[in-house]
């Protein structure tokens, strides 16, 4: 029998039971050992210095680079601790630009939590740092270097939990910084926009973009109808910025401040999650019936989106062609409620409140914006809803929940577990199960599908077939199966993959939580919702198949196809490599026209094609309306020439070719 | 805590019945049993109404609590629960929308109203009835009003309409639709459910009955709060004017007769004075006509089982709001069910209604001085109607005889009087002027007056110093003894104030006898003393006499003895 081990915490016994080092150790015995760098999830780096502790007989150690021995005699608070603490925060606060009221991470910063904790109160150092430019570019993610504190954070996060590594330390000694490659900003590099690197960010050096004030002018704006989707996983988060414990549901009072706040019509992404399973489900049973690249993907995380987009094009049949449910929600929303609402489609504003960072970015996405007008306007995070309630005053815990509008308000349990990871193939299943078996009497629960491993397995069996499912969490876990998929050492049917770490719960937008459970509780809260639902099916759901009835026609049929379905783009090569060719280019015009100039078309005769091709519009009655534009490779090398045209890609291309190809779509 | 039979379903906390007859008072049908001045609920004449846990100023009427049955049950089966209408006029709209929610959380798995049962128990009812349209018939949805006719009105019996309770028939409606082994659990404003849960003829239909008070506590201990559930739907939607039957009227509206209630073929009635009322009406009418009655006054939002003091037309109106509310209406087709919900009653009054003779009545009313017919007040203090009914109640051992309020009032009347009217001492109480407002025979004659002198001031009769002393308040009691040279009396008296009426209590004790005899003891005491001193000093004088003599006697002794041994040596001299 084994004997319990036990260190010694300035003179407390506790118990050692398999934490990874001393630092956790001594956390449980209920002290909090500050740290920046430090990460449960991610891999013990020991930058920041502050998890110093003294171990008898070897004297000071960083505490989370140390494994925990037996009868270890630890100090945590002595003048030499202390000091050093003190000094390493002091250096940090010197180089770190102190906005700190107008800074979003205000009350949420660890630098400024430590600082207060450690009682400094003025700083005797000078800074040396040149203040630097910040990175705007994207849609969704704001980088400010001069609030960075090198703790490797958002670096360890990117590479070793999402597999991507997008951001990176550049540069040594002094000028040492974390960028993305080339020191290029964040839309020109692979960032999938997950966010996880502003989660986990101990201060304001990387957040997610605020869209606040772009929706205030709409609330404002008397002519504009301004409706508003809850994502699933927002409801058992948003609690948490008002003192509730997390996990807590508040629907009700979203609702309600949402009506407060002003917004036309508050409904529920749930129903188009529900949505989205009947179409996901129906492609399913038709790619396994009628053939089609197995096995499917899901495809409403966006940012697993773009990453399969830019790492696995191969793989872009396998994505399900659904929209996400906030972009089904979009063209549903656009298609119903201008009539509903007696509203024009241009004064219809739609939000989304998302846990997520990404889907600010896929709600710009083109696929998703038709004559100038987004199907989703703006994408606030559960944080900026937080934000917006708190700076209009209401009295968040104290309000009287109130219902979500009809139609797009009712969902069932199945839309509702879309917030947590296995919930989307649970959903799916729930649907399958009916759809194959004709049987509506069984437990709709799947126990298979849950639970937090970052790769899970489950065979489903359903009237004699046994249906292969993986559900994954975190893109390096993503990675990993795709590479094992690819060098055939497994097979599935069905993939569920979620970016964020917990599935959407644990969504970049959420609020920042230093509770470790707080993830946990989100999990639970949403299987609860579920269970204390009346339908539990998305096919159940009553207002879904009224809606088919008035306006999507057949499931999966020609208006489904075109609301609710979408395509893909490879994202291999570096897609905003594109050379203007025609002198005097005026902006906006009709038609594109992208040829391949890489080394396989070029050898194939590309640059005169090229050459050809211009002058050749150059001399016809439509040269006003066509672009003619350099690119990079359509990954169709073996039948270069490659030109596109418009959205077609011409193969083998002549100027002949292209001419008519040109001279169709202009007719059209 | 009395023992309580596992199937009574109302009884006393007899830690905190306090003697007052409420209970009593407002027992439609006198199910208590007094004993020992408590009350107790006699199970096999209680209807389980509910009354009285509603009036008992003490809280000391409670009804079986069922939660544990209840928590059991979604532990171990699939449970459906049925939710009575009313809870409409508990649960305020938002919160209304949020049960299902919270129910599902608390362990049910079918959720909907009792209003399904109602809309199909009203259809057979109306069936019915309309197939014997040449009688009256008297509905059945009141479970306390069936046992009040199976018990005390056996009359009426074959005009109950045979057919089961909302309750039941929504029971029958579940097992039909979700299978035999479902459970089912009522939640209501009623207590009689659970007692109508209990017969065996509908036994297994209903497994547990609670009341909203229940639910509440089952929430609270369940840490659910509605205003962190999810909006959701129950499972099956009831036709929205089933949603009135807990109100007056409510079964007329469900069953689709109209709501005419100037039309005299139907009688909607409420609270047990008018639902005996309409009972005897229908005995004494030619016209055939049909009754809805309610036992609790304004029906069954005003159950003994809503734990709440709201405003019963706030209630009313909650009510009819929520069974009009249509924008949410989602029914798909009507509630059916195979079964003919049909029933039975059984005439308990003989268990009920026990013989009793004249002669034992007789006897009890002497016993309380009620013989004559002008002495029986029939006041009510009792809680019984009249002082005849009262004394049947003791025949049969259900009331006590000191229960009469005028009876022992007259008795303890009667002896407070005799000790003031037999007592040895004086007693008189002046007002805060010193007047004299009442005195006893022994002060009358102590102090040699007669009524006369009522009104007068004390001063006439003695000193009043020691009264003003009590009303100065510088002294709480003034305790003395006082020799009345006057009247030849010596007095050990006592003075007090009555605070509330501001009067003085004086009273006199007399002790002139007494009194006298010790100074006679005194004055034997001084002259024994006396008479002993000269008996000591005798003594002494004679005792120092003694000595003297003695000394004397023995010197002159010695003298002579030593002239004698003189002549013993000299001998020729020894001749004198």
């Amino acid at each position: 029998m084994n004997k319990k081990a036990y260190i010694y915490v300035d003179g407390i016994k506790a118990p050692i039971n398999g934490e990874r080092n001393l630092l956790e150790v001594i956390r449980k015995a209920n002290i909090d050992i500050p740290t920046f760098c430090y990460h449960s999830e991610l891999s013990v780096y020991g930058a920041c210095r502050m998890c110093m502790v003294d171990v008898e007989g070897q004297g000071l150690v960083a505490s989370c680079s140390v494994v925990a021995q037996p009868d270890m005699k630890v100090k945590t608070n002595t003048a030499e601790i202390r000091e050093l603490r003190k000094i390493a925060v002091e250096l940090l606060l010197a180089n770190h630009e102190q906005s700190c009221p107008t800074c979003k991470r205000s009350s949420t910063c660890k630098l400024q939590d430590l600082g207060r904790r450690l009682g400094i109160e003025k700083v005797r150092f000078k800074p040396v740092n040149k203040q630097q430019p910040l990175d705007e570019s994207s849609n969704v993610l704001v980088r400010d270097p001069n609030k960075c504190i090198l703790c490797g954070d958002c670096v360890r996060m990117c590479s070793e939990v999402q597999g991507i590594g997008a951001i990176d330390f550049a540069y040594r000694g002094h000028d040492v910084s974390v960028l993305p490659a080339f020191g290029k900003n964040l839309d020109k590099v692979e960032c999938v926009y997950c966010g996880q690197c502003a989660r986990v960010c101990p201060t304001g050096a990387l957040t997610a973009k605020s869209h606040v004030s772009e929706v205030w002018k709409k609330l404002d704006d008397t002519k504009k109808k301004v409706i508003v989707q809850i994502a699933p996983a927002v409801r058992v988060a948003i609690g948490e910025m008002f003192g509730k414990e997390a996990g807590t549901v508040s629907t009700g009072q979203i609702v309600a401040a949402l009506k407060m706040l002003g917004f036309d019509r508050v409904y529920d992404t749930c129903f188009t999650a529900d949505l989205t399973v009947i179409e996901e489900g129906n492609e399913f049973i038709q790619r396994v019936t009628k053939g089609g690249a197995m096995p499917q993907f899901t495809s409403c995380c966006p940012a697993w989106v773009k990453f399969v987009e830019q790492y696995y094009p191969e793989y872009l049949d396998n994505l399900s062609t659904c929209r996400s449910p906030q972009q089904m929600f979009g063209s549903v929303a656009r298609k119903m409620l201008p009539e509903e609402l007696h509203v024009e489609q241009e004064d219809l504003v739609v939000v989304s409140i998302m846990p997520c960072t990404a889907k600010k970015f896929e709600s710009r996405r083109h696929e998703f914006v038709r004559e100038d007008i987004p199907d989703v306007d703006y994408v606030l995070t559960t944080q900026e809803l937080g934000q917006m309630i708190k700076s209009s005053g209401i009295k968040f815990s104290n309000l009287q929940p109130e219902s979500l509008d009809l139609p797009l308000g009712f969902k069932t349990g199945a839309g509702v577990i879309f917030g947590n990871t296995g919930g989307v193939s649970e959903a799916v299943l729930r649907f399958l199960h009916e759809k194959l078996t004709g049987n509506t009497q069984y437990s709709f629960e799947f126990h298979e599908v849950r639970g937090t491993e970052g790769i899970r397995e489950a065979n489903i069996t359903i009237e004699g077939a046994t249906y292969k499912l993986a559900v994954v969490h975190g893109l390096g876990n993503a990675r990993t199966l795709i590479e094992n998929i690819k060098n055939g050492s497994c097979e599935y049917d069905l993939i569920e993959v979620m970016s964020c770490p917990g599935g959407c719960i644990g969504g970049a937008g959420q609020p920042i939580s230093f509770d470790p459970d707080a993830r946990k509780k989100r999990t639970k809260a949403l299987y609860e919702a579920d269970k204390m639902l009346q339908l539990h099916k998305s096919q159940e759901n009553p207002y879904i198949k009224k809606c088919y009835d008035t306006h999507l026609g057949e499931v999966g049929g020609e208006i489904a196809h075109k609301l609710l379905h979408t395509h893909y783009q490879s994202r291999k090569r570096i897609h905003d490599a594109e050379f203007s060719l025609m002198p005097g280019s005026k902006p906006n015009k009709q038609l594109d026209i992208r040829v391949c100039v890489g080394t396989s078309c070029y050898l194939r005769g590309s640059q005169d094609l090229l050459h050809a091709l211009i002058m050749d519009i150059q001399n016809s009655d439509y040269e006003d309306r066509v672009d003619v534009k350099a690119t990079f490779c359509f990954e169709k090398c073996s039948e270069g020439p490659v030109v596109r045209v418009g959205e077609k890609l011409v193969a083998q291309a002549t100027v002949e070719k292209i001419k008519q190809e040109i001279e169709a779509q202009l007719s059209k | 805590m009395t023992t309580n039979s596992p199937t009574q379903i109302v009884y006393t906390n007899a830690a905190r019945c306090r003697d007052c007859y409420r209970c009593v008072r407002v027992c439609p049908v006198k199910a208590i049993r007094l004993k020992d001045g408590q009350a107790f609920v006699d199970e096999k004449r209680c209807i389980s109404c509910g009354t009285c846990i509603r009036e008992c100023p003490q809280g000391a009427k409670t009804y079986r609590h069922d939660l544990e049955t209840a928590k059991s049950l979604v532990e171990d089966y699939t449970v459906a629960v049925s939710i009575a209408p009313s809870y409409a006029a508990i649960f305020p709209d938002w919160q209304r929308k949020r049960l299902a929610s919270a129910l599902r959380k608390l362990g049910f798995t079918y959720i909907s109203e009792t209003a399904v049962g109602a809309y199909l128990t009203a259809k057979k009812t109306i069936e019915y009835a309309s197939s014997k349209d040449d009688m009256s018939h008297i509905c059945t949805a009141c479970p306390a009003v069936v046992n009040y006719v199976e018990k005390y009105n056996d009359a009426y019996l074959n005009l109950l309409v045979p057919v089961v309770s909302p309750m039941m028939a929504h029971a029958t409606f579940y097992k039909e639709k979700y299978g035999d082994d479902i459970k089912v659990v009522f939640i209501g404003p009623c207590v009689a459910k659970k007692a109508e849960a209990q017969r065996e003829e509908l036994a297994s239909l209903v497994d547990c009955v609670l009341t909203f008070e229940e639910l509440f506590m089952w929430l609270e201990q369940a840490g659910i709060n509605l205003k962190t559930c999810e909006e959701s739907d129950f499972d099956d939607y009831p036709p929205y004017d089933a949603r009135f039957y807990p109100i007056e009227g409510g079964w007329l509206k469900t069953a689709n007769c109209g709501s005419d209630r100037f039309d005299t073929t139907f009688l909607c009635v409420s609270g047990f004075e008018a639902v005996e009322e309409s009972l005897k009406t229908v005995a004494e009418r030619d016209k055939p006509c049909i009754v809805e009655p309610l036992l609790c006054p304004h029906g069954c939002i005003n159950g003994p089982g809503i734990h709440s003091q709201g405003n019963l037309f706030i209630r009313r109106t909650a009510i009819i709001e929520h069974a009009t509310e249509r924008d949410v209406q989602r029914i798909t087709e009507l509630p059916e069910t195979k079964s003919d919900l049909h029933t039975e009653f059984t005439n308990y009054s003989d268990d009920v209604l026990k013989n009793v003779s004249q002669a034992q009545v007789r006897e009890v009313l002497e016993k309380t001085g009620k013989l004559n017919e002008e002495d029986q007040l029939n006041c009510g203090a009792c809680g019984y109607g009249t002082c005849r009914q009262q004394a049947i109640a003791v025949v049969q051992g259900m009331a006590e005889i000191d229960m009469c309020i005028p009876f022992m009032r007259r008795l303890a009347e009667q002896r407070s009087d005799r000790i003031l009217e037999t007592s040895p001492n004086g007693m008189v109480i002046v007002d805060e002027e010193l007047r004299i407002l009442t005195m006893n025979p022994a002060f009358r004659k102590m102090f040699l007056c007669s009524e006369n002198i009522y009104g007068k001031n004390i001063s006439r009769l003695m000193d009043p110093e020691h009264f003003i002393k009590v009303i100065s308040g510088k002294e709480e009691t003034v305790n003395v003894v006082v020799h009345h040279q006057r009247y030849g009396l010596i007095c050990h008296q006592v003075f007090y104030m009555l605070q509330e009426e501001r009067q003085i209590v004086g009273i006199f004790l007399d002790i002139t006898r007494s009194h006298t005899d010790h100074k006679r003891l005194e004055e034997l005491k001084a002259k024994t003393i006396l008479q002993a001193r000269e008996l000591y000093e005798h003594q002494i004088g004679m005792a120092s006499e003694f000595a003297r003599f003695l000394g004397e006697y023995t010197a002159k002794g010695e003298k002579l003895i030593d002239n004698l041994m003189q002549l013993n040596d000299n001998p020729q001299e020894g001749v004198d």
